[in-house]
């Protein structure tokens, strides 16, 4: 989960290591995720459940098989 | 200093005082330090590890069996960099370098480059939001990908 300056930097970086290019999406998108994963965790002293997390994710709209546990 | 609780069950405990030490020094506790502490052996603590590991609260040093990840610090320098104040913690990701200022209420300053070309790429964390930002985030693997191998996800 890397932070990169644009899509042509992503682009250019899978070609160059010949890694698969997977999904993008807003910093303000990953702030929401991250604010949602991680504001219970001094709570729980857990990480999610699989189903927990899939749900989180679901809320979020991240829904397609890319963002499916199974 | 936190002791521990003989009812309560251990491996939270553990859990909590890494979270706490991470926190309040920036760096990881030893087993050692956790044992002391918690006043237990450093068996017990192994086992703690163990339970915490399986359930992905943790990622062990393959070497020595220390905390390598304790989601969102990293124990180890990377290349996510979270500054507040005083502190200096390193994130395992930019999932979790975010997640940093979100766990601690801290405003901060995220600092890593972009993967490709290396230029500087700065987050500011301000009152529980985003206030400058740069940069975009990808994932090269599939979510059902990332815990088989944790460290390249």
């Amino acid at each position: 989960m890397l932070l990169f300056r644009s899509e042509e930097h992503v682009d250019r970086w899978c070609r160059l290591w010949n890694q698969p290019r997977g999904e993008t999406f807003s910093l303000e998108k990953q702030w929401e995720l991250s604010e949602r994963w991680y504001r219970d965790r001094l709570e729980k002293v857990r990480r999610q459940t699989t189903p927990e997390a899939q749900a989180i994710l679901t809320e979020l709209g991240f829904t397609s098989s890319f963002w499916s546990y199974t | 200093m936190t002791i521990r609780n003989k009812t309560g069950d251990l491996h939270r405990q553990v859990g909590r005082y890494i979270y706490n030490h991470l926190i309040e020094t920036t760096q990881a506790p030893t087993m050692a330090q956790v044992a002391e502490t918690l006043r237990c052996s450093i068996v017990e603590v192994q086992a703690a590890y163990q339970r915490l590991t399986e359930e992905r609260a943790i990622v062990l040093q393959a070497s020595n069996g220390e905390v390598l990840m304790a989601p969102p610090f990293s124990a180890v320098p990377t290349t996510f960099s979270v500054q507040s104040g005083s502190h200096h913690w390193w994130a395992n990701c930019i999932w979790d370098a975010l997640g940093i200022p979100v766990l601690t209420k801290r405003d901060a300053r995220i600092a890593t480059s972009c993967a490709c070309c290396g230029d500087l790429l700065t987050i500011t964390v301000k009152g529980g939001a985003m206030a400058e930002r740069n940069g975009l985030p990808h994932f090269a693997l599939p979510l059902k990908e990332w815990w088989k191998n944790v460290f390249f996800a």
